[in-house]
């Protein structure tokens, strides 16, 4: 299968490790990956914080970028809610309603496009040591992810995975929630951490590449061993080590 | 106010580090409660789906089921009152008080007399007011606002408790929950025998048999409602259900959503006919405005069980009173921007990561998330927003369709942040994130950019995309929405 990679601005520009995972996950499996170089954001920050005209114009160029694509796989659970979930009714009414509605069905979630599509779950990989997955809030209550990342981490070889208290609750991220109400944002992640410290895992592993991002961001201004991968990383491991 | 004040608020919220404790303490309870609840009916996700459905259809079909209503209960014997707004209200009870010279009023729970602050309006008039839930009766007398939808005293523990119950009320210290409320209780009992009227809140109002249907744990929503010699319920007008059978889906999810109980201790179903005599106040305040609007009408379906702030995880961390409003939690910041229950409530959508956990246990499964984006929208559209946060969502939507001038800044950009701490600590953006955080090290280079370097296969952009006519289609579409909601206002005017 040709697979168009979508690339979160987030990960292009500070994860491109992420992106990387992806793209070799998908090759391994025997898919031609492709990367569309005109992609940008798919627009959700501007529509959540209030502005959706400008919004609009951003996911007009995400949709003319993807357009013609048979399969589209990201690694941002909400990235993907928000295009599979908001598009359609975006472009409806457009010119491009049509297209909207087509690609927005064929867009999928890393983990739900291997387990779901593909039907695999086994990628062979090997991480030994011990570790604890965090459910991004949109990825979980938009597309029902979750089940789909963990019978992928039962996989693999040597990882132990440890449910935290409460793997459901909010990072406090939220976009330009976490500048906008900082205090509140850095709280919230306080208390992530509390559940993440608990099970005594130093690695915590999400589909959310930006909840990541602050549950590490704040675990190191604390001082608190903490490491983060993203779950494309974990799956690209072999003997301790990224496939290359 | 706006959202500065906001975060300052919550700042001092946050500042207290023992703020949180009740609120963590009895939201893990109450959503424990509610899970197990839910789960113990097989089928509560189609009861789930049948109240919302009857609460959508009660605020579609609102004015005629109002009426109904009405013709109901006042053919049994009833009188109904209709408030525009809330002096209209605090006037209509003071009115009916006059006229059967009650002097001392006991009040059941009700969040509509919070949103009215009907209580200070009473005593102002020389009325006195007992509140009778045990909640609302040590909020109450400490002098404070419920912190909650349906725990009103959730922010006290019992040490607080004792300690209050000792100040004011001249008892020995206690921390027993049962000596207690044994204490609230005598009290209580006496103010009960002596009250001249009773003023209720309402659950439901039943169009079709016209009665009032309230819901308690307590027992003393019966006592308000019988023993004096006129209640009166205090009703938002969008309380309001067709019939008897839509009761039914309703009671399934209320208790459970709210408490995790099956039922409440006490559902009185109260018709018009007999003694005391009854008087239904419905109130407006904004909600018919709010029923005119093709999407956030949806709103007015909440049947206040408080699922939503026991999920909610900003209202664990700030509590109830943080919100300034009647009404807390993501359902108050809902009402907050129409101004049910606060005039400052616009920046209130803005506490909230929209993380969906309240919209995952709603009953009437109120699209939480999106409504609260809704409100942003509306915030930014009537200026809310600084002129600086306008510039930088403009400059992004001209630069994220311009993917070369985009790449282009995005290189400097992360060549900034990989330089001295000056960038971060320097942009106002970047300070509110790295105050509390450590920023991610941008890469040196882009992952399309290492891609293509790495000889990957690419795709251009589609040529010949108009994005104007996107934004044309739009604009139509908005317009079109638009009329639709004005001539259905100007219809319902003319009916």
């Amino acid at each position: 299968m040709r697979i168009h990679l979508f690339v979160p601005c987030y990960v292009d520009h500070f994860a491109p490790e992420v992106a990387w995972a992806s793209a070799r996950i998908l090759q391994r499996l025997g898919h031609e990956v492709v990367v569309p170089e005109s992609q940008t954001c798919c627009g959700q920050a501007g529509y959540n914080s209030g502005y959706r005209e400008e919004s609009i114009d951003v996911a007009t160029q995400w949709l003319r970028s993807f357009s013609g694509a048979d399969a589209i796989v990201g690694t941002s659970g909400s990235c993907i809610a928000f295009i599979r979930n908001e598009y359609p009714e975006f472009f409806e009414g457009t010119p491009y309603a049509e297209q909207a509605r087509a690609i927005s069905s064929r867009t999928w979630e890393l983990s739900a496009f291997l387990v779901d599509v593909l039907q695999v779950e086994d990628l062979g990989a090997v991480y030994p040591g011990r570790a604890t997955f965090h459910d991004g809030c949109h990825g979980l209550r938009q597309l029902n992810l979750g089940t789909q990342a963990r019978r992928l981490l039962s996989k693999v070889r040597g990882l132990e995975l440890v449910e935290m208290d409460r793997p459901d609750l909010c990072c406090g991220f939220g976009g330009s929630f976490s500048i906008k109400l900082p205090e509140l944002s850095v709280a919230m992640a306080d208390e992530k951490l509390k559940k993440v410290q608990a099970t005594g895992a130093e690695l915590v592993i999400s589909t959310e590449p930006t909840c990541l991002t602050q549950i590490v961001g704040r675990a190191r201004r604390r001082g608190i061993p903490l490491r983060a991968m993203h779950l494309a990383e974990v799956l690209d491991q072999v003997d301790g080590e990224p496939s290359r | 106010m706006s959202i500065r004040e906001l975060r300052a608020r919550i700042g001092e919220a946050l500042s207290d580090p023992t703020l949180s404790l009740p609120y963590e303490k009895a939201t893990a309870t109450a959503r424990a409660k509610r899970a197990k609840a839910a789960l113990e009916l097989p089928d509560f996700e189609d009861q789930r789906q049948l109240a919302a459905d009857a609460r959508r259809d009660a605020i579609d079909h609102l004015e005629s089921l109002l009426k109904l209503f009405e013709k109901r209960f006042t053919r049994d014997g009833g009188h109904v009152h209709h408030a525009a707004d809330t002096t209209e209200a605090q006037d209509i009870v003071t009115a009916i008080l006059r006229k059967h010279g009650a002097h001392s009023v006991v009040k059941a729970k009700s969040m509509l007399s919070e949103e009215i602050a009907l209580n200070e309006h009473l005593i102002a008039g020389g009325h006195e007011v007992y509140e009778t839930d045990l909640g609302e009766f040590i909020v109450q007398i400490a002098g404070q606002r419920p912190s909650h939808i349906t725990a009103p005293a959730l922010h006290l523990d019992r040490k607080d408790i004792g300690k209050l119950f000792h100040e004011k009320l001249g008892v020995d210290t206690t921390e027993d929950p049962v000596e207690l409320t044994m204490v609230a209780r005598r009290l209580l009992r006496e103010r009960f025998l002596n009250a001249d009227a009773g003023i209720s809140g309402a659950n439901f109002l039943i169009a079709q048999t016209g009665q009032i249907v309230l819901l308690e744990n307590e027992g003393n929503i019966r006592m308000c409602t019988t023993l004096p010699r006129v209640h009166i319920a205090l009703v938002g007008l969008e309380k309001v259900i067709r019939s008897m059978e839509d009761l039914g889906p309703l009671l399934s999810v209320i208790a459970r959503s709210a408490t995790g109980q099956k039922m409440g201790a006490y559902t009185s179903i109260l018709g018009a006919a007999g003694t005391p005599q009854r008087h239904v106040v419905l109130v407006d305040n904004q909600r018919r405005a709010l029923a005119n609007h093709p999407r956030k009408r949806d709103i007015l379906t909440c049947i206040r069980c408080g699922a939503c702030l026991n999920a909610c995880p900003v209202y664990e961390r700030i509590g109830g009173h943080t919100y300034e409003s009647a009404y807390s939690g993501p359902i108050g910041a809902l009402l907050g921007p129409h101004h049910l229950g606060t005039d400052h409530g616009r920046e209130l959508p803005f506490a909230s990561s929209l993380c969906g956990a309240c919209s995952e246990v709603c009953p009437v499964k109120i699209d939480i998330p999106e409504l609260l984006r809704l409100e942003r929208e509306r915030y930014v559209e009537t200026g809310g927003a600084t002129v600086a946060e306008r510039l930088a969502w403009w400059l992004w939507s001209k630069v994220l369709v311009r993917p070369r001038l985009y790449r282009f800044l995005a290189r400097i950009g992360r060549g900034a942040l990989q330089g001295p701490g000056i960038v971060a600590e320097g942009t106002f953006a970047l300070r509110d994130w790295t105050a509390g955080r450590e920023l991610p090290t941008p890469a040196s280079t882009s992952f399309v950019h290492q891609w293509k370097r790495a000889g990957g296969a690419t795709t251009k952009e589609a040529p010949g995309w108009d994005r104007t006519r996107v934004k044309k289609a739009w604009e139509a579409t908005r317009k079109a929405r638009r009329s639709w909601s004005a001539s259905r206002r100007r219809r319902k005017r003319s009916n």
